[in-house]
C-alpha cells in the first residue's frame, strides 16, 4: 500500500531534524512484574525525536511498542532513565504537571478509540478542553465543534460513539487529540480496528496534522501505515535495534 | 476541571446509573428517617414526662410524714403523723423561709359524695386558699376557696371534672348541693382537667376548707391535728434548693430533732422526680438512636459497596480522563462528588419521609413525636459526611490509578 504523502516544501525529515530534540530518552528501563515474572518491556533505549518530525514505531507483537509510547506519553514512567521533553526531566514532575503535558503538549489516538460511550461527539471532545481550565461552555463547544469539522464530522456533532461508525470514532478520537493544541500527536495503532479505505482516512488526518507542524508518533505493525512517516524506529525485545530515515 | 465542571460529571454518571443510585440513596434515606423517628419519639417522650411532672406544681416540694429511711425501731415509733399545721404556718414565715413562696397544709382522706341520685368516691383534700397556686391549678367554672371560708369552717367545696361529671351529669357543678360523708356542702367551682401524673388522678379530687376538714375528718387520739402533708413552692425554680434546705432546718428544730438523718419527715422536690423520669427516656431516647444510627451506618458502608464497585468498573473511564489532562484532584472531587451527592440526597429524602412520620404517626399509634430541628440538620450534616467518608476511600483509589494502567483494564 503506497499513500499519497502531505508533505510540502521543506518540510522533509532531513531539514528538520537538525531542529533542538523535543524528545530525548536516554537509557529507558522499564520493567513489569518481579522475581520470576519479570519483563523488561524495555532495554536502554536511546531516542530523539525533534519538533515537527513524522515517526514510525514499528516492530513484532510484544516488543514493547506500547510500553514506549505510554513512557514518551507520561502515561507511564520508565523504570529508569532519562527522559527529556521540550527540556523538561519529566522523571521530576509531580503528578500535576504530568497531567498539564498529557493535557496541553500532547494528543493521543489509541486503537481501542476510548471515547466515552455515553457523551456525544462533542462532548467527548470538549473533555480535554475542561481540564484544561477553560471555563466558558460557549468557548469549549465552540472549540469542539471546529474541531469536529476539521476532521470532516461537522454534521455529527451529537451523534454517540454507539451511534457512529468505526472511522468516524477515531476521527472524533483524533478532534480529541488537537482540540487543546498540542505539539505532539501519539497514535498507537491508529488504523488496527479499521477496515482500509477508513484506515485510508485517517492515515490522511495524521498526514495532514505533520503538515501544519505537529510531531506525530505513529505506532503500527503495518508495513504500508509506516511508510506515511519520514522515520522508522523499529523496535525488537525492548531493544531500539534500528533507525532508518525511510526517504 | 472546576466545580461546576465535576458537578455536572458527577450528576451525569449518578443519573446515567438511575437503578443503582436509587437503591444506595435508599439504604442512607432508610438510615436518617430512622433517626429522625427515634429522635422524634425520644423527644415526644421527654415532652410528655416534663409535662405531667410540671402538672404537679410549678417550683413544687412534697413534705410527707415519716422517714425516706424508716427502719424498724422508728417505724414502730409511729413517725407517719409528724407534720402539724403549726408546722404549715412556721413554714409559711418569710423570716425563717425567704425562698419559700406559699404553703399548703393537705388533710387527705378519701370520702363517699352524693348528690341526688348520684353517688361517687373520691379523695377529698382539706387544704388552704394557697393550695391552688401551689399545686399550678385553676378554677373554670366558679370561684376558690377564701381565707375567710378557711377561717369560718365553711362547707364548700371545688370539685375535679371527673367528680364534677359523674355527680352532675350535664350541669354545671357550680352552686349545686353535694353530701360528702352525709354533711352538705356547696360546690362553688370546678377544677381545670389536668389529666393524670404518676399514678395520680388529677381529676378526680374534691378540695375543701383544711378546717372543715379536721372537723369532720380529722384524726383522733395521739394522731389528732396531724396532717397527711405539706405543699410547698419555692420563690422559682432556681431557689428550689434553698428553699428544701430551710424546711428542712426549720422543721428538725421544730421537731427537736438534732441529726438530719433521724428526720422524721422527707421532703421531695419535683425536680427529683423531673430528673429521675427524664432520665429513663433519655436512656431510651439514646438507645433508640443508637439502633437508628447502626441503620445509618449499614446504610454508608452499603454506599462505600457502591461506590467502590462503580470505582472499579470505570477504571478505563478514569484512565482515560487522566490521559486527557485530569489530575488525580480532579478524579477525586468528582468521585467525592458523587458520594457526597449520594449522600445528601438520601439525607433529604430521608429527613422527608421522617416528618411525614411525624406527622402521621401519633393519628396511628396515639403517641406523640417531635421533629427535632437539631436532629434535622444534624442528620443532613451526617447523611452528606456519610457520603464523602465513605467516599473517600474509593474516590481516592480512582485517583491513585496509573492512567496506562487503568486504560488498559478492559
Ligand atoms: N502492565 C503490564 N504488566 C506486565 N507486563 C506487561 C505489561 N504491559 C506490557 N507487558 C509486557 O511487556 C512487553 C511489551 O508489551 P507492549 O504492550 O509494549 O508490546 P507491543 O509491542 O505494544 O505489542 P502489540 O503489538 O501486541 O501491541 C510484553 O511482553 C508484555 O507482555
Ligand atoms: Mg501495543
Amino acid at each position: 500500500m503506497t499513500a499519497p504523502l502531505a508533505a510540502s516544501p521543506g518540510q522533509f525529515a532531513s531539514t528538520r531534524s537538525e531542529r533542538p530534540p523535543l524528545i530525548e530518552l536516554e537509557s529507558i528501563w522499564k520493567t513489569y512484574g518481579m522475581g520470576a515474572a519479570t519483563v523488561h518491556a524495555l532495554q536502554a533505549v536511546d531516542l530523539r525525536i525533534a519538533d515537527g518530525e513524522y515517526v514510525a514505531i514499528v516492530g513484532q507483537s510484544g516488543s514493547g511498542k506500547s510500553t514506549l509510547m505510554h513512557i514518551l506519553g507520561c502515561l507511564d514512567v520508565a523504570t529508569s532513565g532519562r527522559y527529556l521533553l521540550d527540556g523538561d526531566n519529566v522523571q521530576d514532575l509531580d503528578d500535576a504537571a504530568l497531567a498539564a503535558i498529557r493535557n496541553r503538549r500532547i494528543g493521543f489516538v489509541f486503537q481501542q478509540f476510548h471515547l466515552l460511550a455515553r457523551l456525544s461527539a462533542r462532548r467527548n471532545v470538549e473533555l480535554p478542553l475542561a481540564y484544561a481550565g477553560v471555563r466558558s461552555g460557549a468557548e469549549r463547544r465552540e472549540r469542539a465543534r471546529s474541531a469536529l469539522e476539521s476532521v470532516g464530522l461537522g454534521n455529527r456533532l451529537d451523534h454517540r460513539p454507539g451511534e457512529l461508525s468505526g472511522g468516524q470514532q477515531q476521527r472524533v478520537a483524533i478532534a480529541r487529540a488537537l482540540v487543546t493544541e498540542p505539539a505532539i500527536i501519539l497514535a498507537d495503532e491508529p488504523t488496527g480496528n479499521l477496515a482500509g479505505d477508513q484506515s485510508a482516512e485517517i492515515l490522511a488526518l495524521l498526514d495532514d496534522l505533520w503538515a501544519t507542524g505537529r510531531t506525530v508518533v505513529l505506532i503500527t505493525h503495518d508495513p504500508g501505515v509506516a511508510a506515511h512517516a519520514r522515520r522508522l524506529v523499529r523496535v525488537q525485545d525492548g531493544h531500539v535495534i534500528s533507525e532508518e530515515v525511510s526517504r | 476541571m472546576n466545580l461546576l465542571g465535576s458537578l455536572q460529571t458527577a450528576v451525569e454518571s449518578l443519573i446515567e446509573r438511575r437503578l443503582r443510585t436509587a437503591l444506595t440513596t435508599l439504604g442512607i434515606l432508610i438510615g436518617i428517617a430512622a433517626v429522625i423517628l427515634t429522635v422524634g419519639l425520644g423527644e415526644g417522650a421527654q415532652a410528655r414526662v416534663t409535662s405531667a411532672i410540671d402538672s404537679l406544681g410549678t417550683n413544687l416540694l412534697v413534705i410527707s410524714p415519716g422517714s425516706a429511711t424508716t427502719g424498724p425501731v422508728r417505724g414502730a415509733l409511729g413517725s407517719a403523723a409528724t407534720l402539724t399545721l403549726a408546722d404549715a404556718t412556721a413554714l409559711g414565715s418569710k423570716l425563717d423561709c425567704p425562698d419559700i413562696a406559699a404553703v399548703a397544709p393537705v388533710l387527705q382522706s378519701s370520702q363517699t359524695l352524693t348528690a341526688g341520685p348520684n353517688n361517687w368516691t373520691a379523695p377529698v383534700i382539706g387544704s388552704t386558699a394557697s393550695y391552688l397556686a401551689v399545686r399550678n391549678r385553676q378554677v373554670v367554672l366558679g370561684t376558690g376557696i377564701t381565707s375567710a371560708q378557711v377561717n369560718s369552717d365553711a362547707h364548700v367545696a371545688l370539685v375535679g371534672t371527673e367528680v364534677a361529671a359523674s355527680l352532675f351529669p350535664g350541669t354545671s357543678p357550680a352552686g349545686q348541693i353535694t353530701d360528702i360523708a352525709g354533711v352538705p356542702f356547696t360546690v362553688i367551682g370546678e377544677l381545670n382537667p389536668a389529666g393524670s401524673s404518676a399514678n395520680t388522678n388529677l381529676d378526680n379530687l374534691v378540695i375543701i376548707p383544711i378546717s372543715t376538714s379536721e372537723e369532720l375528718f380529722g384524726k383522733t387520739g395521739p394522731f389528732a391535728n396531724t396532717l397527711s402533708g405539706i405543699f410547698v413552692s419555692s420563690t422559682s425554680s432556681s431557689t428550689m434548693g434553698a428553699a428544701y434546705d430551710e424546711a428542712t432546718s426549720l422543721l428538725l428544730q421544730l421537731h427537736h430533732i438534732s441529726r438530719p438523718s433521724l428526720a422524721d419527715f422527707t421532703i421531695t422536690p419535683q425536680t427529683s422526680l423531673l430528673s429521675t423520669a427524664s432520665t429513663v427516656t433519655h436512656s431510651l431516647t439514646i438507645l433508640l438512636a443508637g439502633v437508628a444510627a447502626i441503620a445509618l451506618l449499614v446504610g454508608g458502608i452499603g454506599a462505600m459497596n457502591i461506590m467502590l464497585v462503580s470505582v472499579t468498573e470505570r477504571v478505563p473511564e478514569i484512565g482515560l480522563r487522566k490521559a486527557l489532562g485530569a489530575t488525580r484532584i480532579a478524579i477525586l472531587q468528582q468521585f467525592l462528588l458523587e458520594a457526597g451527592l449520594i449522600g445528601l440526597t438520601g439525607g433529604v429524602l430521608g429527613v422527608g419521609l421522617g416528618l411525614v412520620g411525624i406527622a402521621v404517626l401519633p393519628h396511628l399509634l396515639g403517641t406523640s413525636l417531635i421533629a427535632s430541628s437539631l436532629a434535622i440538620v444534624g442528620s443532613l450534616i451526617v447523611a452528606t459526611a456519610i457520603g464523602l467518608v465513605f467516599g473517600v476511600y474509593p474516590a481516592m483509589r480512582a485517583a491513585r490509578l496509573s492512567p496506562m494502567v487503568a486504560l488498559h483494564s478492559e
